[in-house]
């Protein structure tokens, strides 16, 4: 168990114990299935770069990506 | 050509940042998600927590030599071949990780392979990219595409999690991999541009320099540590210091991933009072990294890095000193604005002191000290507390070294070295780069 946390805080595994935890707190705070949970983050997920190509798409519009 | 910047509402590089952020969510969100898949492959394969933690462990260390090699790549050939056949890899292996039948195909795919990939697509590399789009706001935007990371664990391992309920560990493997192909990669193949010359941009959507008959428009200057090869970095102190700091921010914080929780419960909180503590850590190090990012944008960047040490350093005293509950909460609090505050500060003054020609490379071995000061940490810890039944020690071991490494920063001669301070007027911070 030792060597799971080594290193890297930026890139560190969850911790087994800490996640199963965190989960049975959602569940018991948030009080919705596994599959409205997974919706809500995958919509969260696709908003991302839905807003990087809307940000393009409006660049891409008002000519702001140069002419090369 | 689009030479006056003002009917653009926004410069191209801010769909870059959106970019490096997706890239950062999405990897680091994908390889912080194993610890969700331990229990079930243990289960089902009748391993031991040691075997999966070696993985990780293989992982992590490989991930960390990696940088300095992967950055070396990126410096000779940039940053759209690199992302792309990391993001490759790193989706098409997590995909095949679904296919796993021993603890040997886990520790060559996960441990080895995807670990490299990560590096390819990791903040050290998307950060040297938009060091060339910016340069009033490097550490501002570095920090945002930085806190893509954070955002990345906070989205992705639940979704691991709650994706395991209703499937398996198997298809989660898939559906993460997908997620990678699928999403980001298309996206960094689309959008990724080396250079905002390449469009006919200047760094930050300045205006193009003036023409003849002009009054002319000053040029940023190099650095004077600028260098040609990344070994002549190491002659002069900047890359020792920021180096040396870097690999006590290492040790410091992953004493804390590893320790906390049993310190806590050592001290008389229970368990989940712990875990709650160390969740608002993390909770808090979004808003620490983009307050962090735009302090070193607006102040002296080393100043503002020796600060976040010493806020480090006094979480470190708070937790040794303070009465309970005020030690767990205010070294939580403390801790998690710092926690990830330094990435984007150390690979801004990197920039800024030794250019942009060999950043990835630096900015690899900088990660690379970060990484071995937290190896040593963890194993000194556990150490000292089977030698003493104490963590006392080793906090004040922490509290010391960031004493010491804000100090290091704070002696950094940033004014004298950094390109920041060598450009003339018009690239100071009092123009908006939107």
């Amino acid at each position: 168990m030792v060597l799971l946390a080594l290193l890297a805080h930026q890139a560190e595994a969850g911790h087994p114990e800490l996640l199963d935890w965190i989960k049975h707190q959602l569940d018991s705070v948030v009080g919705l299935g596994p599959l409205a949970v997974v919706i809500l983050l995958g919509l969260i997920m696709l908003a991302i770069p839905a807003a990087v190509l809307l940000m393009y798409l409006v660049q891409r519009r008002s000519g702001g990506l140069g002419q090369r | 050509m689009h030479s006056d910047g003002s009917r653009s509402p926004f410069f191209y590089g801010w769909v870059l940042v959106g970019v490096v952020f997706f890239i950062a969510f999405v990897s680091t969100g994908t390889r912080n998600g194993f610890g969700v898949f331990v229990t079930p492959l243990e289960k089902e394969f009748d391993w031991s927590r040691t075997s999966t933690s070696v993985v990780f462990m293989m992982a992590t260390l490989i991930g960390g030599l990696s940088q300095p090699f992967i950055g070396r790549i990126y410096d000779r050939i940039g940053a759209r071949s690199v992302v792309l056949v990391s993001l490759v890899v790193i989706g098409t292996f997590t995909v095949l990780l679904s296919l796993t039948f021993n603890i040997v195909f886990l520790a060559l795919v996960y441990g080895v392979v995807i670990a490299i990939g990560t590096s390819g697509a990791s903040i050290n590399i998307g950060g040297a990219l938009l060091a060339r789009w910016f340069r009033r706001k490097r550490a501002t935007v570095m920090a945002i595409a930085t806190a893509g990371s954070s955002v990345g664990g906070m989205i992705l391992v639940p979704f691991s999690a709650y994706m395991m309920d209703l499937t398996s560990w198997r298809i989660t493997w898939v559906f993460l991999g997908g997620i990678v192909l699928v999403l980001v990669l298309p996206l960094a193949f689309f959008l990724l541009r080396e250079n905002p010359s390449d469009m006919g941009l200047q760094p930050d959507g300045d205006p193009e320099p003036a023409r003849d008959g002009d009054k002319p428009r000053p040029q940023p200057q190099k650095s004077p540590l600028e260098v040609d090869r990344w070994m002549d970095s190491f002659r002069s102190m900047p890359m020792w210091q920021l180096s040396s700091a870097y690999f006590v921010c290492g040790f410091t914080t992953s004493i804390i991933s590893m320790h906390f929780v049993p310190w806590a419960e050592d001290a008389g909180y229970s368990r989940s009072t712990a875990a709650t503590a160390f969740g608002v850590l993390t909770g808090l190090n979004t808003v620490g990294v983009i307050a962090a990012g735009a302090l070193g944008d607006r102040f002296t960047r080393k100043n503002v890095l020796a600060a976040v040490y010493w806020l480090r350093g006094l979480g470190f005293v708070t937790l040794l000193l303070a009465p309970m509950p005020w030690n767990l909460w205010g070294f939580a609090v403390m801790t998690g604005f710092s926690w990830i505050a330094t990435i984007p500060l150390t690979a801004t003054l990197t920039a800024d002191i030794y250019g942009l020609r060999n950043l990835a490379t630096l900015n690899g071995i900088s990660f690379t000290s970060h990484q071995i000061g937290g190896s040593i940490s963890v194993l000194l810890a556990g150490a000292l507390f089977d030698l003493y039944g104490s963590y006392s020690i080793p906090f004040a071991l922490c509290c010391i070294l960031l004493l010491g490494a804000g100090f290091t920063a704070f002696s950094i001669r940033e004014k004298l070295y950094s390109v920041k301070y060598q450009s003339q007027r018009p690239l100071s911070s009092s123009a908006p780069a939107l």
